[in-house]
């Protein structure tokens, strides 16, 4: 089979697990950045010095896994875009942080309460530019032109048989303040001038999504990874939850929906309380994405016959565990959630997972 | 000063408990500052917004309350705490040595930490804390200056296993060890507690503050063991 046969056949499987159709066998993909470096040898600062060699060492690794594995979440790594996402400094390898530690985040209240007020007067996108260069010495303009090379990025994937799974990254708008106003203050907030804070975060969704539906239309992925980064249930009461996180994640996915794309809802931390929602979204268009915290068995007894799941494979237990006991799980899940499953790992491999460990969780779709 | 009006004191204390717990961020500093006004002692508020503290974490333990309203909590009290402080000399704790908390070197998530941290010191514990990525060094420092014999570290990714590992290593190199009840929090587990060498760990705030609570008070007795 060329690799161009070998990328039909997964993105075929792929379109059948998330139309809830049942495909030759259970799709692995890998959801991984830090780790690539390291399986690789590759310095954390070396790796994120450019997005250009995170994509270049993430080929590597997946090549290195073999052509059992259908593809990766995305085509670069997280760490350098984080503050486009969370409004937040991110601290690097080899910048602020030794050549071999994973970036971080230094979340601080670095908005103010009067940014809500320029937002609304001014506009997301000029507001953003500025804060992004000035407030936290983002190099936005060097980002922006390195990600008008995405198409390269997944395309040096897709020439090697390996389906870039979801090209285009979107988080739900209320990260922008959850991390620039930092989340006690951001959290005060709702409490306090919640009218003011839905209204800044009305003008931010307008202008989000219109840029992801350009996005969508230049791509044309088969997914769109969506992230309601902290809007899990166990943060917020109903009232707050339905107002401040769902009526976003919801909005947000009809629009990847209605683009032609697939909703991949990447949803870390516990979300059963509020499972019902997801009903709501239309039928076979999503894939539940679940960090293991929110109960795959749960997720299937209440959206089984609604979306794809995708999971849950534990840090703890990549990191930690036996090549028997990564194999013993992903298989189990493979067995008990059935064609509706996309295999990967709980959320993002962490750095020090075994390359053992992730090569039995491939195992357990593809033989041992 | 207005002279003390017992049925104002009073009126004023109870708004203030539940100005708390209603995380009605205007009327608990408003209310703090008329008792102020009023005479009140800022340690007498204090506790009522302890008290305040209090009800929402037993909402929280019965699912009526979400880990925002337990940020929103732990927030108000730092407030009202830093304004006592403000009014008073007055030591505000228990007079126990401190609890050393921290994040663990390399990781940075700090919202479980910040929640238990903001309970603790609204049960009159003193808690020093370092902060997110704290190298090993930090922690051994920390309790030679204090002399400390609670030790509690979180951690939520897996890279933080070994710098949990390394910090309880460096404090039996130093000696230390012996006098110190390490506890563990944040994504752990048995195994993890096993692989780090930790004495203690916890999944959630109140049982980690249970822990501290019968640590600091009648020693370290039930050593690796799960509350
Ligand atoms: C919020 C969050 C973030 C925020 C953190 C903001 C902040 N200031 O903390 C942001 C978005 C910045 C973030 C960043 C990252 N995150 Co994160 N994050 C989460 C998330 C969604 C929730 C964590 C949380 O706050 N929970 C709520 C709190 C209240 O719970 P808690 O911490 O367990 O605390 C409770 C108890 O444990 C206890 N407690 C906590 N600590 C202690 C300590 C003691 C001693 C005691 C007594 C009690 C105690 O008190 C709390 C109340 O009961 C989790 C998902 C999950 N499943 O947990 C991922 C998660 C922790 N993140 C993860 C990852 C991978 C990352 C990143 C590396 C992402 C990346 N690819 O770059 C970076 C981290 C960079 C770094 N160097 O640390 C992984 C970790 C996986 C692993 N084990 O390795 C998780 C588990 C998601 C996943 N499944 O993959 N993250």
């Amino acid at each position: 089979m060329t690799n161009a046969e070998l990328l039909a056949e997964k993105k075929a499987r792929l379109a059948k697990v998330i139309a809830l159709e049942k495909p030759d066998r259970t799709p692995v993909i890998l959801m991984e950045d830090s780790f690539c470096a390291v399986h690789m040898g590759v310095k954390l600062s070396d790796f994120c010095s450019s997005l250009k060699r995170e994509n270049e060492v993430m080929v590597s690794s997946v090549k290195a896994m073999g052509p059992g594995v259908d593809g990766i979440t995305a085509p670069y790594g997280a760490g350098n875009l984080f503050p486009l996402i969370f409004a937040t400094k991110v601290k690097l390898p080899g910048k602020e942080l030794p050549d071999n530690t994973l970036w971080q985040l230094d979340e601080r209240e670095i908005m103010t309460v009067d940014d809500y007020d320029t937002i609304i007067d001014k506009g997301w996108g000029a507001f953003q530019r500025q804060y992004l260069i000035e407030k936290i010495n983002y190099p936005f303009d060097s980002m922006m032109e390195q990600l008008g090379h995405g198409q390269e990025f997944i395309n040096n994937f897709e020439e090697a048989g390996y389906l870039v799974y979801s090209p285009v990254v979107a988080a739900t708008v209320n990260e922008q303040f959850g991390g620039g106003r930092s989340l006690p203050k951001f959290m005060r907030d709702l409490f306090k001038i919640p009218d003011k804070v839905e209204a800044a975060l009305d003008v931010i969704q307008a202008e989000t999504v219109a840029v992801l539906r350009q996005q969508i239309r230049a791509f044309k992925p088969q997914v769109v990874f969506l992230s309601p980064a902290r809007g899990a249930s166990a943060f917020f009461s109903p009232k707050l939850w339905e107002r401040f996180v769902w009526k976003y994640l919801k909005a947000t996915a009809e629009v990847i929906i209605e683009e032609g794309a697939a909703a991949d809802l990447h949803i870390d931390g516990d979300w059963t309380r509020d499972l019902e929602y997801f009903k709501e979204l239309p039928k076979g268009k999503c894939i539940f994405e679940t960090d293991g915290t929110t109960d795959i068995y749960k997720i299937k007894e209440v959206l089984g016959d609604h979306m794809a799941i995708k999971g849950d494979v534990s840090p703890v237990l990549t990191s930690l565990g036996t090549p028997d006991e990564v194999y013993a799980y992903a298989s189990k899940i493979v067995r008990d959630i059935g064609p509706n499953l996309i295999l990967s790992s709980g959320c993002s491999l962490p750095p020090n997972a075994k390359v053992e460990n992730v090569k039995a969780m491939i195992s357990a779709v593809t033989g041992r | 000063m207005p002279a003390k009006n017992n049925v104002e004191v009073l009126c004023v204390n109870n708004l203030l408990a539940h100005a708390m717990v209603r995380l009605d961020e205007d009327s608990v500093h408003y209310l703090f500052k008329q008792g102020i006004e009023q005479g009140i002692d800022s340690l007498t508020l204090l506790e009522e917004a302890r008290a305040g503290v209090q009800k929402v974490s037993e909402l929280y333990n019965c699912g009526k309350y979400f880990l925002g309203d337990l940020i929103v909590a732990a927030e108000l009290f730092q407030d009202i705490a830093c304004m006592a402080l403000e009014t008073t000399m007055a030591p505000t704790t228990s007079g126990l040595p401190p609890i050393i908390f921290g994040t663990v070197e390399e990781d940075i998530h700090d919202i479980g930490k910040n929640i238990t941290i903001g309970i603790l010191k609204s049960k009159g514990f003193e808690v020093d804390d370092l902060g997110v990525d704290v190298p090993p060094l930090a922690f051994v420092d920390a309790v030679r200056q204090t002399g400390s014999s609670v030790i509690c570290l979180s951690g939520l990714i897996t890279t933080a296993y070994d710098s949990m590992k390394k910090t309880v290593s460096l404090l039996d190199r130093e000696g230390l060890r012996p006098g110190v009840a390490v506890v563990i929090g944040g994504l752990v587990s048995e195994e993890v507690r096993r692989y780090t060498g930790a004495d203690y760990w916890v999944k959630d705030c109140t049982t980690g503050c249970q822990l501290c609570d019968a640590i600091l008070h009648s020693g370290p007795v039930k050593k690796a063991v799960h509350l």
